[in-house]
């Protein structure tokens, strides 16, 4: 806890925060790294063709339903102790609880987390991640970016993403058969995940007329609505989505 | 790039409305009128709300294993032709373009879009046959309504679809779907635009070639 405090220290202290609430949800798609984002772009689409779509298929046609669902149980069961860190760091005790407790249950009872009996518990996954503890401490979401394998993100899931790697402490708790059984079930999860979406994803990759976009439209509006708590058409809600009727065929 | 539609249309709350009072007060009238005129159709949200449940209803009795493709096709092309506000959905996706059609090319281009949407959306419809969406609740959004349900179903965590709802048709109509955060709209603008830049801004083309996609 003392690095995580320390990280937490130091970020908020270099860009001169102290107490501040949660950032805006923004709107619009800040893209200044198009160039590159599409290069990137071109690479994850023979990737996803190449390996993972096929990989897909495979998995989806072998591995029964219940297995799937094991693994992604495991998988999920594993990420929960940084969504815990994150929790916290976010100051919200009640999910921080939710979430320790469900990771109790599941590693113990549920089998290391293959099976889920905290969910008839009334415990279900509170899921969050240090982009959302960066989107609460008051950091503005940054540039679109599209990172090789890793997909879509934007500047502060990046950061996320590498902070939640660095912080999570499942890793230095086991062997290193274990760490490979854990990474092993995060790439069976992707690809279960790559198996259940497969309409939406075919249709964002290979059915649009510019994938490129597609996916971004597709990744920062989720994102944010997801960040914003699924509130997104409350409040202010100006540029969130343009109304079609300003534009009205009645008036004419 | 921008994503945004602003340019093709200006929205009633942006801030360059408000720099411009005239413009402003000429909006706010036709939007007086508008609202006055659409009052008495459905101003309350359970008409939405209403809506709503009747169209889960006829997509999910459109759908399923037993119905060849073509059928479930031509059902959700009747459903989407009967609750949805296409003349303004098929408007907004074309953007500024749309001004400069004629009426009979924009209904062409608003029957190819139908079938487009249908196509396109059927097999979606179709893996979502045994799920379930319950309406949550309706309430006035902008000067519209929004219809916010749960979608279920096996083997995936349950997620948010709310169904955008106006009545300035003259009773309330489907004009946007949002799918975890996802606008069906914005994701179909941005399709058609794509789509127009590659028939060389010509309408007719992109009319003809929307009846072989989806």
């Amino acid at each position: 806890m003392d690095f995580i405090r320390a990280a937490a220290f130091s970020v908020l202290a270099s860009a001169g925060l102290s107490a501040c609430g949660p950032a805006d949800i923004e709107y619009g798609t800040s893209d200044p790294l198009e160039d590159v984002n599409r290069v990137s772009h071109g690479f994850n689409k023979g990737f996803d063709s190449v390996l993972l779509r096929p990989a897909a298929t495979v998995y989806g046609t072998v591995v029964p339903e219940p297995v799937m669902r094991g693994i992604d149980n495991f998988a999920s069961n594993a990420s929960l102790p940084v969504t815990v860190v994150n929790n916290v760091l976010q100051a919200n005790l009640e999910d921080a609880a939710n979430n320790a407790a469900r990771f109790l249950v599941n590693t113990t009872f549920g089998l290391a987390g293959f099976l889920d009996p905290a969910v008839s518990m009334d415990l279900p996954e509170r899921d969050t991640d240090f982009g959302e503890t960066l989107h609460v401490w008051g950091f503005a979401e940054g540039a679109y970016v599209e990172l090789p394998v890793l997909g879509p993100s934007t500047g502060r899931d990046t950061v996320g993403t590498v902070a939640d790697f660095l912080m999570n402490p499942v890793p230095n708790v086991l062997t290193r058969e274990g760490r490979r059984f854990v990474t092993g079930a995060n790439w069976a999860s992707r690809i279960g995940t790559r198996h259940r979406f497969r309409d939406t994803i075919d249709s964002i990759l290979y059915d649009s007329t510019d994938s490129y976009e597609q996916l971004r439209l597709n990744y920062l509006d989720s994102r944010r609505y997801a960040l914003g708590g699924g509130d997104a058409l409350d409040g202010d809600t100006s540029g969130w989505l343009d109304d079609p009727y300003d534009f009205d065929p009645y008036e004419e | 790039m921008e994503i945004r539609l602003d340019g093709w249309m200006t929205h009633t709350t942006s801030t360059h409305m408000r720099n411009n009072p005239s413009r402003r007060r000429i909006l706010l009238t036709g939007a007086a009128a508008a609202i006055l005129a659409a009052m008495p159709a459905a101003a309350k949200p359970e008409a939405a709300k209403a809506l709503i449940e009747r169209v889960v209803g006829e997509i999910s009795s459109a759908v399923g294993p037993n119905r060849s493709n073509g059928r479930k096709v031509n059902e959700i092309e009747r459903i989407i032709g009967t609750y949805t506000d296409l003349a303004t959905i098929a408007r907004s996706t074309l953007g500024p373009p749309a001004r400069a059609a004629t009426s009979g090319q924009l209904r062409a281009y608003q029957n190819a879009f139908r079938g487009y949407l249908a196509r396109k959306y059927t097999p979606r419809f179709d893996e979502f046959f045994g799920g379930s969406i319950t309406v949550i609740d309706a309430r006035p959004w902008k000067s519209h309504f929004q219809v916010s349900t749960t979608a279920e179903m096996q083997g995936r965590e349950a997620f948010s679809v709310i169904f955008l709802v106006s009545t300035r048709s003259g009773k309330p109509l489907i004009f946007d779907i949002i799918i975890a955060g996802v606008s069906v709209l914005k994701t179909e603008a941005l399709e058609v635009r794509g789509l127009l830049d590659r028939a060389r801004g010509d309408l007719d083309i992109l009319t003809a070639n929307l009846q072989s996609l989806g």
